[in-house]
């Protein structure tokens, strides 16, 4: 009679979890507020902006829009899956193996820490503020360094949260932060900045549809350009990021 | 009745080098197919010239090249001529790299340009298993079409998947894609920007973040021809370039090579 009990109630939890997949953890983690210091990065734009390469609304638009198919989006989107799903299955090896292969892919010194500072401080407000019983077996499997993507993936699995939502606020809010960086170095206003990202919805529904199976072999980019503005920031002159 | 497959190209070189007493040499070299290892005399240590009779890669072709570089042993290994990629409407043709590096020892991998010609296809796969104090040098450029014939304008089918570990972990992976009209995306501002030639400068060393300042230094006259950036990380070196001229990068590049090797400009001849 007990033993029945308790199945009926880990079946109705079971069942309650997949009918009402949280979301609400989103928008605290990948809020601009969240103490992981999103504000001082800004993946290479300071360069461009410098340079002249993105000057207005529409080369900003220009620039970002090619990294939802082969520059850093697409790349997160598919991490982001690959270590959700890894997390989700308990498999600390294959996580911790996908993060070692996140970090090394990092094209430039600069986005390496962009991502490895950020995945470091998040790991540690999380931990924090919103652990989960699988938490300290990932923990103990990893090395010094985590990069972004793979630690959001980690949370949210361990919170059920479904990969579709994860992965489309994930994308704007590296959209958002961006956009944000710009309109900080005087590129967009406040309107332009909030209707580039309405206008991105669409790419990044599309791109959350495919990271959400998407295999490593999806990983692949072209940014060069992108890539060789963030090792030209290193030695900018006048800086506000740190990427 | 089975219909067999068209017949490609296999190509395959697994070699060794040792050093003997100061000086290296290449030891258990198997060739199979058109591919052929040949070590001229070379004004600084042991020089490959890798050689691949065929001419061409086309598609389907498989080719593959494992080096090993022994303890204290020092090559380099180039290719006699850019490896040209023809047109074909099979499966992209596949490149196998491999290089293990043991202690204290040198691997320089500098082959000439790779070039795409329109509607061709390759896939390469790089690994590299290195001991933490050996020496990487790797230098890649890769061509957009024939751009002398006018061809600037190619589709192709590219994908570059590369890891390479030191000390038995992975520090360093590239996973390039490209499908499709050049043209078409590209030229947009943030990927090629309306460049046709790419190339990758890795250094992985004891020394290699050293050099930082040093490569900055020696590519600087070129900073109007070529886009280019440097960086140094976790004991590597990473240089990446974009020019609208091949003839110019192969230039850059070799002026950025002679930071490690005084034969620089004799590689590519």
């Amino acid at each position: 009679m007990v033993i029945t009990l308790m199945i009926t109630a880990i079946i109705t939890h079971i069942a309650m979890d997949e009918a009402a997949p949280q979301v609400l953890p989103l928008f605290v983690w990948l809020s601009p507020s969240f103490p992981v210091g999103s504000f001082a990065y800004s993946h290479g734009l300071e360069w461009a902006i410098e340079t002249g390469a993105i000057r207005d609304a529409t080369s900003l638009a220009g620039w970002i829009d090619p990294f939802f198919d082969h520059g850093v989006l697409h790349n997160e989107a598919v991490l982001l899956n690959l270590g959700w799903r890894s997390a989700r299955h308990g498999d600390t090896r294959a996580f911790a193996d996908l993060n070692t292969l996140a970090l090394a892919l990092c094209p430039s010194r600069e986005l390496h820490l962009e991502t490895s500072q950020q995945g470091a401080a998040f790991l540690a407000a999380a931990s924090a503020a919103w652990p989960f019983a699988a938490l300290p077996s990932f923990q103990s499997c990893l090395d010094e360094e985590i990069a972004y993507p793979l630690a959001v993936a980690l949370f949210a699995a361990g919170h059920g949260i479904a990969q579709q939502p994860l992965t489309e606020v994930f994308l704007m809010a590296f959209c958002g932060n961006l956009v944000s960086a710009a309109q900080k170095l005087a590129i967009v206003g406040q309107s332009e900045a909030q209707q580039m990202l309405a206008g991105w919805r669409t790419k990044i529904d599309a791109l959350a549809r495919f990271a959400v199976d998407a295999e490593e072999s999806a990983l692949g980019t072209c940014a060069y350009s992108a890539d060789i503005a963030s090792m030209k920031h290193e030695t900018q002159y006048s800086r506000l990021f740190r990427s | 009745m089975e219909v067999p497959l068209l017949d490609r190209a296999r190509g395959d070189i697994r070699l060794r080098y040792e050093n003997y007493g100061g000086v290296t040499r290449p030891l258990h070299l198997f060739e199979t197919g058109g591919l052929r290892m040949r070590h001229p005399r070379a004004q600084q240590g042991c020089v490959g010239v890798m050689v691949n009779s065929a001419g061409c890669i086309l598609g389907g072709d498989h080719l593959s090249l494992a080096i090993e570089a022994g303890e204290k042993a020092e090559v380099a290994v180039t290719t006699l001529a850019a490896e040209k990629i023809h047109r074909t409407l099979e499966a992209p043709a596949l490149l196998d790299l491999s290089f293990t590096l043991a202690e204290r020892s040198t691997l320089s991998f500098l082959p000439q340009e790779t070039i795409f010609f329109d509607a061709s296809g390759l896939t390469r796969r790089l690994n590299v298993a290195m001991a933490e104090d050996a020496a990487l040098l790797l230098v890649d450029m890769i061509v957009l079409g024939r751009l002398a014939s006018g061809e600037d304008a190619i589709t192709c089918r590219w994908s570059d998947s590369w890891r390479v570990h030191r000390g038995g972990r992975l520090i360093f992976a590239e996973e390039s894609r490209m499908n499709g009209a050049v043209r078409g995306y590209f030229d947009q501002p943030s990927l090629g920007g309306g460049s046709r030639a790419i190339a990758l400068l890795l250094a992985v060393a004891p020394d290699a973040e050293g050099r930082l300042d040093a490569l900055r230094d020696r590519l600087e006259p070129f900073k109007s021809v070529c886009a280019y950036g440097v960086s140094a990380w976790n004991g590597m070196l990473v240089a990446r370039f974009l020019a609208t001229s091949p003839d110019i990068l192969r230039k850059v590049l070799t002026v950025g090579i002679g930071l490690w090797r005084e034969d620089a400009a004799r590689l590519w001849q």
